[in-house]
């Protein structure tokens, strides 16, 4: 396959809703606790529009690590899982996003295909790590 | 009790279908930006939806 096919089967895919972002049940409690902090909130902005867009983030660069070693509840997939990525977005009180990025499945109604990523919000403590 | 404008009632509402719903994979960007609207006009969101929809959160 060329270059130039891969690119636009790319495009195809990021314009087409193949990212769907599934928060976790505490995200608006969290989002809440945070309301009156515009710089956070910018953050999830971007972070959000990168990871609907990517999948990945590729706008945002400061504060990432992946959270080694230690398997987090993902309400997804009903499971514990490794590989959480984790973005600091306020070291004041220690709010942290978390993400990963779900193997590909195929919808059922429109039987194209797409990718979850899941999304969590909180301090490490909440979201079931320690840093 | 805060007072508010039909405006803010709509959005309140808007926030208050969000927050009752179960859906994972909501809204955020517009849930947000709804409660930053609210609160650069003054109202206190959590407030608000505890005093009209009766929606609070456990810890708060």
């Amino acid at each position: 396959m060329r270059i130039s096919e891969i690119l636009s089967e790319d495009r195809l895919i990021e314009s087409s809703d193949y990212y769907r972002l599934y928060y976790s049940s505490k995200y608006k409690k969290a989002l809440k606790k945070v309301r009156s902090q515009p710089a956070v909130l910018k953050k999830i902005d971007q972070i959000e529009d990168d990871l609907k867009a990517h999948g990945e983030l590729k706008n945002v660069h400061s504060g990432i690590h992946l959270i080694a070693n230690v398997a987090l509840p993902s309400e997804y997939k009903q499971a514990d899982l490794r590989g959480w990525r984790s973005v600091m977005l306020s070291k004041k009180n220690e709010i942290r996003l978390v993400f990963t990025l779900h193997d590909e499945e195929i919808d059922p109604n429109t039987k194209k295909p797409f990718r979850v990523v899941e999304i969590k919000l909180g301090r490490p403590s909440e979201l079931g790590y320690t840093h | 009790m805060q007072i508010l404008t039909e405006s803010q009632k709509t959005i309140l509402s808007e926030i208050a279908d969000i927050e009752l719903s179960d859906d994972p994979f909501f809204d955020a960007k517009k849930y947000r930006r709804h409660i930053a609207t609210l609160e650069s006009q003054g109202i206190d969101v959590v407030k608000a939806l505890k005093e009209n929809y009766d929606i609070s959160d456990d810890d708060d």
